[in-house]
């Protein structure tokens, strides 16, 4: 597909589209048998995007509600001062709990569900590209959110905040396994965050809309796809703090003890340089629903996308250099505050940008005021009132004063509720058409926004006077005589309106939603956005070309043809689930993918995932090992059947366009999800390293501790030499294969991969005996705590790719690999290369850098 | 079939403003921390401070530097890679914005040396 | 700064009225790329300049002011303030806790450790707060201007009781605060009232000692507050109860009531006449 092709489409839209009708018959049907859910028992296999979609939005949802609860209670005990219904036990635990789940178990998820939900609809593509993963992902998270949060029935809730701030939380001060239930838990869920987020940014950039460019992107898409790469950035760096404490509590390797050479502040560094982003990954999609809902009900395109796309690139990036804003109270040297002031005053810039271009948009358009429009109203007063408050607390002076006061409770209240909740109710009155039979009350929509509303501002403005006039905040009690009561009162008030709100929204949702009938109401906003279009279980019946952001305002007649089958792919033409790959600029088809079905493994191995960090929680390590093995076979089972290779030479889709539909290479979907897993794991692995230089600083002059020698340059030496000669033998492999076109495997290709997984072990082994035959222990000081941690990290690599080197092995041996298909191959070698190539970083700088400095 | 759109090399050209701003704030901070923790910040040339003077110098090169960005996106140059196609020419304005606004946030990163004192704690 | 932020607000939520009561040919300018490069960019890039300008003068306005005329060093416990008034060498004139008493108007020298968790030092009405970082060492310098008495709260999170873990800063007119400091230097009063012995002996017998001292006496426990003067400070427990008989014999005998989780555990065995003894004795200790 050329521009020349669109232009042409443009001009003369009766003629020259894809396929012609009638289309030939039994072709609807099989598309309707190809993507048909599975019924009885195995419904719960299924994997379709606007399934798991609802289940994962609806489970977000019901983390919403409960977490909400918890704060009922807590507004409860703070209504009157020196109250006794809760003790200080359980509130520490209600509001861990509460700041915990709405941020890792409602907010992110119903975000990255939306997605999941909204992106193939809105790109016109049948699916995003991995299916099961978004299946995985949504088990894993229902399964052990519901575990951790029934943690707080038995007082097991973890109780140390959800900033969870060493030493508090470590061994000596929380012993108890209440905090490994944090730690644990939600190191588990960020996991499936970063499983969603690879799939987000494959699904953005490689299935759209043919002609769907990036300047023609929604913006929602590329929220979603800013949101995604947040992700990939940020949450490695709480992943790897959550590891650390959780090696500091079962292992006593002292990484944030003060005495051993540790420091609590490397703890708040890693935490917030994921916190902040965070408050952006939830807010950047809430305000990519705004710009979607806001063309719409003024009826005109949004003004100033470009500099929307430009606000939106800003605040990803901008967000991460605000994270030392969380510490201006640390006692951090004054100049590197006022970096981070900067930075903070820099963020602030780009939500301008987005609130005037939505103001713009209003002012062109004329706009209808129903339910979607008044939360986005009630969400542009509190988000703006929320951003002017933030500004203040960018100021180092003024923060100091209101730092972990009730002021920065209704701040971020301001700017989190404001900005990602009110959008999300929009978001729900708004898209709930596309997914169910009915739409949902207008009636009863504008009581639920004014009590929503009104009760959100009567529960959390009275709070900036609060905590001006001094409460803090995680505070189960306080004495009567300070003034704090009437405010406080007033707010209890306020919580329980919201509650009343949301109450009513349940009901409007009982009676009004109606998911999975495949009957729809219609585009009833009259929207110009293709998740308008008339879907089943397969998306669009024929998959459109694109010329404009709004093509359905744009292009006459865009729903009937798509309905008629006229555009591109309207069957099913390999017998199996398919979409179009597209290029990531200009979306230009480049091939048909084979995407799987339904798979019981698939939910076994989320299951099994969740049980083997609930095990580990509860120190049942012998199941949790056993599960986590199952867990293991069961993601191999899975992924058995996901490398089709060319079961059909070439499918037309139409217009005389024959694409593959099978390939691999630096072209293939999977190459693409490869790279950004390695993203991931380069992430990590960086914000490993600076916690090693950080500690180093922590201990200047006493880097190795006095009494540690560091092991001979001959143990690196022999260590690079494996770990390199591991990945020479995998690029040995990789060219055998090429010579081998579709004659089956060959025998040497499975031995390199023999040889190659020893040499990478060899490695390792060296790497870690290295420091052993020092004498160098782990739980001694914080140095070796660090150094073995980097060999660890590398350790988990060598165990990942025995297993992958073996189940390439087993493909080869079912006659599953040879030239052509071989992506199974791809992404070892990818993932084996990196894994030197973090093995040759991580030794130059443990054993180099003391020297350097030494 | 599928023509090479070197999209990591757009992408990276697109954001060029934002990475130099990362960069930036990573140097100064990361710089600022050291001095502060060996007590180099002390140490003195042509009369300033040594720190302060790096910060300065680094703020300038990357101010020198978005500026560049931001006219080669200006000017639409074929170095850019931005002329030719409607979908392309997107991403010059784009280029040009972010590397403004990254000027701006460079400038604001770099002014407190002038007159914010180098290791003092917070409070005093 | 409140009122440029009211305004700002008001500016935003104008606007947005106006695209919605407005006619159409009325707010057409609004409707421009340029009105979102003059308010999103130009606009905020204008007011946070100066702002930020103005921030960089203020914080280093709050550096290295005046030099202190007195030095303490307070160590956050859990749930505790420890007190340290040091002499000229830093050496530590006496020690005291959960009420720090400051001469007005001169600045003094806080110097905040921890000896466990992370606390924060925080005087609402007087200075920001500072974190007490395990591993660290934070200062912080600032005046009281008038004599009064200001209530100051941990800031942090610090665990079970981080709600009951205040103190109070009492500024004292300099003369007052000099008589003050010199009485608090001496041990305590040694009382010749019998009920006063009859409580003190008990204070030992119960073992208090261990943990608390009172200077003069065998008590020399180092682990909770140091009880010399403990009769003169105006709340027991860190900020949870006003000092007097009553309350003293009620955190005696139900600590981990009064507390819940506290290091401290509930005296409930003892007999009341003599808890009121220890109550009678410790209050006497001014």
């Amino acid at each position: 597909m050329t521009q020349t092709d669109n232009r042409t489409e443009r001009a003369a839209p009766d003629r020259e589209l894809p396929n012609s009708t009638p289309r030939p018959e039994g072709e609807l049907e099989e598309l309707e048998r190809v993507w048909k859910p599975p019924s009885g028992w195995n419904y719960i296999t299924v994997v379709n995007n606007t399934y798991i979609g609802v289940f994962y939005v609806g489970t977000a949802f019901l983390f919403f509600i409960l977490a909400g609860v918890l704060a009922l209670i807590m507004r409860t005990q703070l209504a009157v001062p020196e109250n006794d219904l809760v003790g200080e036990d359980l509130y520490n635990q209600l509001f861990t709990m509460h700041g915990t789940i709405m941020m890792f178990l409602f907010a992110v998820p119903a975000v990255e569900a939306m997605g999941v939900y909204l992106l193939p609809n809105m790109q016109a593509a049948r699916d995003l590209p991995f299916p099961r993963l978004s299946a995985y992902a949504f088990w894993a998270y229902f399964v052990g959110g519901l575990v951790f949060f029934s943690s707080i029935f038995f007082g097991l809730a973890p109780k140390g905040g959800w900033f969870m701030y060493p030493p508090l939380t470590s061994y000596e001060f929380s012993p108890g396994i209440n905090a490994d239930f944090w730690l644990l838990g939600i190191g588990f869920i960020e996991i499936s965050a970063i499983a969603g987020a690879i799939e987000i940014i494959v699904g953005v950039l490689r299935t759209r809309a043919p002609g769907q460019s990036l300047d023609k992107l929604p913006i929602y898409a590329w929220t979603m796809l800013i949101f995604a790469g947040m992700i990939v950035f940020a949450f490695p760096a709480v992943i790897l703090a959550t590891a650390l404490l959780e090696l500091e509590r079962a292992f006593q390797w002292p990484f944030f003890v003060a005495e051993k050479g540790g420091s609590p502040l490397l703890w708040q560094h890693l935490f917030w340089f994921f916190g902040h982003p965070e408050v952006y990954i939830i807010f950047l999609p809430a305000a990519g629903f705004v710009s979607m809902i806001i063309p719409t009900v003024a009826q005109t395109p949004l003004v100033a996308y470009r500099l929307v796309v430009v606000a939106l690139l800003a605040t990803g990036f901008f967000s991460f250099g605000l994270w030392v804003h969380h510490m201006f109270t640390t006692g951090l040297p004054q100049l590197s505050l006022s970096f981070f002031s900067a930075a903070s005053m820099a963020v602030s810039i780009p939500s301008g940008i987005q609130v005037f271009a939505w103001i713009a948009t209003l002012a062109a358009g004329r706009i209808r005021l129903n339910t979607p429009a008044l939360f986005v109203l009630g969400f542009l007063f509190t988000f703006v009132l929320g951003g002017l408050t933030g500004v203040m607390v960018a100021m180092v002076p003024f923060d100091w004063q209101v730092h972990d006061t009730y002021f920065v409770v209704a701040h971020f209240h301001y700017v989190l509720f404001g900005g990602m909740v009110f959008p999300l109710f929009a978001a729900f009155y708004y898209w709930i058409p596309t997914a169910s039979a009915r739409p949902l009350s207008e009636r009863l929509g504008r009581w639920v926004f004014g009590l929503i509303f009104i009760g959100f501002n009567t529960a959390f403005f009275p709070m900036h006077i609060t905590g001006l006039i001094g409460m803090p905040r995680r505070v189960y009690t306080y004495p009567a005589e300070l003034g704090w009561n009437t405010l406080n009162m007033i707010s209890t008030v306020g919580a329980f309106m919201i509650a009343a709100g949301v109450l009513l929204f349940l009901v409007d949702l009982i009676r009004n939603f109606r998911p999975f009938t495949n009957k729809s109401p219609g585009n009833v906003w009259n929207a110009g956005t293709l998740e308008w279009l008339p879907s089943g279980n397969y998306q669009t019946r024929s998959i459109p070309i694109v010329t404009s952001r709004e093509p359905l305002w744009d292009q006459p007649n865009l729903p009937e043809d798509v309905e008629a089958g006229r555009y591109f792919l309207p069957g099913a033409p390999t017998g199996g689930r398919e979409t179009i790959v597209t290029s990531p600029i200009n979306a230009t088809p480049q091939y048909v993918v084979q995407m799987p079905g339904p798979s019981w493994p698939t939910v076994l191995a989320a299951v099994f995932t969740a049980a083997f960090f609930l095990g580990l929680t509860v120190k049942l390590v012998i199941p949790a090992v056993i599960c986590g093995l199952l867990a293991i076979a069961m993601v191999m089972l899975w992924l058995w059947d996901t490398d089709p290779g060319p079961t059909v030479d070439q499918v037309d889709i139409g217009g005389g366009l024959r694409l593959p539909a099978y390939v691999t290479g630096p072209s293939s979907h999977s190459w693409w999800a490869m790279v950004v897993l390695i993203l991931v794991g380069g992430t990590l692995f960086t914000t490993l390293i600076f916690s090693y230089f950080f500690l180093w600083t922590v201990n200047p002059g006493a880097w190795p501790p006095g009494s540690v020698e560091l092991p001979s340059l001959g143990w690196p030496a022999v260590a690079a030499a494996l770990y390199a000669s591991s990945s020479g033998a995998i690029w040995l492999a990789s060219g055998f294969l090429k010579r081998r076109k579709r004659n089956g495997p060959w025998w040497s290709v499975r031995l390199l991969l023999l040889v190659a997984f020893p040499l990478m072990a060899g490695g390792l082994a060296v790497d870690l005996f290295g420091q052993w035959q020092t004498g160098l222990r782990p739980e001694e000081h914080s140095y070796g705590a660090v150094v073995y941690t980097v060999i660890g990290v590398q350790g988990l690599y060598v165990v990942a790719l025995t297993l992958m080197a073996f189940y390439t092995i087993a493909r080869s041996l079912a006659g599953m690999l040879d030239g052509v298909r071989r992506v199974t191959f791809d992404n070892t070698m990818l993932f084996w290369h990196y894994m030197t190539a973090q093995g040759l970083v991580g030794l130059a700088v443990i054993h180099f850098f003391p020297r350097l400095i030494g | 079939m599928p023509m090479r759109e070197r999209f990591v090399t757009r992408i990276l050209l697109m954001t060029a403003g934002l990475i130099i701003w990362a960069a930036h704030l990573g140097f100064v901070y990361g710089l600022n921390a050291l001095a502060c923790t060996f007590d180099f910040a002390r140490l003195e040339l042509f009369g300033m401070a040594l720190n302060t003077l790096t910060i300065g110098v680094v703020t300038l090169i990357a101010l020198g530097a978005e500026l560049l960005v931001l006219s080669f996106a200006v000017a639409g140059r074929g170095a850019m890679g931005f002329g030719g196609e409607e979908q392309l020419r997107f991403m010059g304005p784009i280029t040009a914005t972010l590397a403004g606004l990254s000027a701006v946030a460079v400038l604001w990163q770099g002014l407190p040396v002038l007159v914010v004192p180098a290791c003092t704690g917070a409070g005093g | 700064m409140f009122t440029g932020g009211a305004l700002i607000f008001l500016l935003v939520i104008g606007l947005t009225v106006l695209t919605i009561i407005l006619p159409q040919e009325r707010r057409r300018w609004l409707a421009q790329q340029n009105v979102v490069i003059a308010g999103g960019i130009v606009f905020p890039v204008a007011v946070l300049s100066l702002l930020l300008g103005y921030g960089f003068f203020v914080t280093r306005g709050h550096v290295g002011a005046e030099e202190p005329t007195l030095r303490i060093e307070v160590i956050g416990e859990q749930w505790w303030w420890r007190v340290r008034y040091l002499d000229e060498s830093g050496g530590v004139r006496f020690a005291t806790a959960n009420e720090i008493r400051v001469p007005a108007g001169e600045p003094v020298e806080f110097i905040l450790k921890s000896a466990d968790v992370i606390h924060s030092f925080w005087v609402p009405s007087l200075a920001g707060k500072l974190d007490m970082v395990p591993g660290k060492v934070n200062t912080y310098t600032f005046s009281a201007d008038k004599p009064g008495v200001y209530r100051g709260q941990c800031a942090e999170y610090c665990g079970a009781q981080h709600a009951l873990m205040a103190f109070y800063l009492v500024a004292m007119e300099p003369g007052s605060f000099d008589a003050w400091a010199a009485g608090q230097a001496d041990p305590a009063w040694d009382r010749v009232a019998a009920e006063l012995k009859y409580g003190r002996d008990l204070f030992i017998a119960n073992g208090c000692g261990a943990c608390h001292t009172v200077r003069g006496t065998p008590a020399t426990g180092d682990l909770g507050p140091d009880l010399t003067h403990v009769g003169g400070r105006l709340s027991i427990g860190a900020g949870t109860l006003p000092t007097n008989i009553g309350t003293l014999a009620g955190w005696i005998s139900s600590t981990q009531h009064v507390k819940p989780g506290v290091s401290m555990p509930s005296f409930g065995n003892l007999e009341s006449r003599d808890l009121r003894a220890i109550a009678a004795y410790l209050e006497s200790l001014e």
